[in-house]
């Protein structure tokens, strides 16, 4: 199955992209792709995630053609 | 606010002078100062956005405006917290700010709370029509949070960060709706506040500025607001993005409470 995944913020800045398309890859949840795609990356944030517009959990199992993003969390004022 | 013609105006000709250009606009109008005029918001937090909110709302028509924050102004507050200056350091920020927003609009009512709100004080808030969090630490908000719940009133939240903000609406005076901890349930405050990291003043003000539009777009039951909605800003690229906020079943808090 193919997705596209859009970074927010800083994890913009931490992965050096704004978006990119993830192609022949299995059913996962999001909370694993944004492990496998950050896995060769010294990355110790917290990340949040959003799948279609919509806030999800980590645990939440992707389709084939789902828009994924990745924002951080955000308490300061 | 749709304009209705009324036969009791309850209004000043100063008043109606005063908020002309609010009256002008058809989402408003005579009615909507008016009914801003009995509301009473508790503002949480008088820091980079916390200055701004209190500016806009003070000058709104808002009726009254109470203040709650614990700390005093520093030197290194001053780049962005707009209603203080050099002469206020060592000051309350409550003091200064309740002060200022008394001079721009004199027929305001303002209390202060120099308590740091938590579980133990948030008693102050049973009385308000709404509450605006913009604090600047994960306990304070999740303690606010749960507050608004236990006494049902519409939560309004703002946090910034370097050049990055969020905004929402949590509609906890209704039922089964999400609240602050189905979006943040496990936020660790080192790496998500201001307090070692920096921040662009003028996101701040923006924050504060989107925070005192949606108090007054639900106060005037406005419909499209940020209700259940999480927006994303991005001041570095400059990029907007909204995301829906579901209720979290397996919330400890608004599920709880």
């Amino acid at each position: 199955m193919k997705v596209q995944v859009k970074y927010f913020a800083n994890i913009k800045d931490l992965m050096g992209k704004d978006t990119e398309d993830i192609k022949d890859m299995n059913s996962i949840t999001v909370g694993e792709l944004w492990l496998n795609l950050t896995k060769d990356m010294d990355i110790q944030i917290k990340v949040l995630y959003a799948v279609n517009q919509v806030y999800v959990s980590k645990d939440y199992k992707l389709n084939d053609g789902d828009e994924i993003a990745f924002f951080p969390p955000v308490t300061g004022g | 606010m749709k304009n209705e013609k009324k036969n009791n105006i309850s209004l000043s000709d100063e008043d109606l002078l005063r908020y002309n250009k609010h009256i002008l606009l058809d989402e408003i109008g005579i009615d909507g100062i008016e009914l801003l005029n009995t509301k009473h918001i508790a503002i949480i937090g008088l820091g980079g956005i916390g200055c701004p909110l209190a500016q806009y709302l003070s000058t709104s028509g808002i009726g009254t405006i109470t203040l709650i924050d614990s700390d005093i102004i520093e030197e290194t507050n001053l780049q962005r917290q707009v209603l203080y200056t050099g002469l206020d350091i060592g000051k309350y920020k409550v003091d200064i700010a309740s002060t200022k927003i008394k001079k721009m609009n004199p027929k305001l009512n303002v209390f202060t709370s120099k308590l740091r709100f938590c579980k133990d004080t948030s008693k102050i808030i049973r009385n308000v029509d709404m509450v605006i969090d913009a604090t600047d630490n994960f306990s304070t908000r999740t303690a606010i949070n749960a507050a608004t719940i236990k006494y049902k009133k519409p939560l309004i939240m703002g946090a910034a960060i370097e050049m990055q903000g969020q905004i929402s609406v949590f509609r906890n005076d209704h039922k089964d709706m999400p609240c602050y901890n189905c979006l943040y349930s496990d936020i660790e405050d080192q790496a998500t506040s201001c307090m070692n990291q920096g921040v662009l003043s003028s996101l701040t003000g923006a924050v504060g500025s989107i925070l005192a539009t949606e108090a007054i777009k639900v106060l005037l039951s406005m419909s499209e607001t940020l209700e259940s909605k999480l927006l994303l800003i991005d001041f570095k690229n400059m990029i907007f993005r909204n995301i829906k906020i579901v209720k979290d079943k397996k919330c400890c808090v608004c599920n709880e409470l």
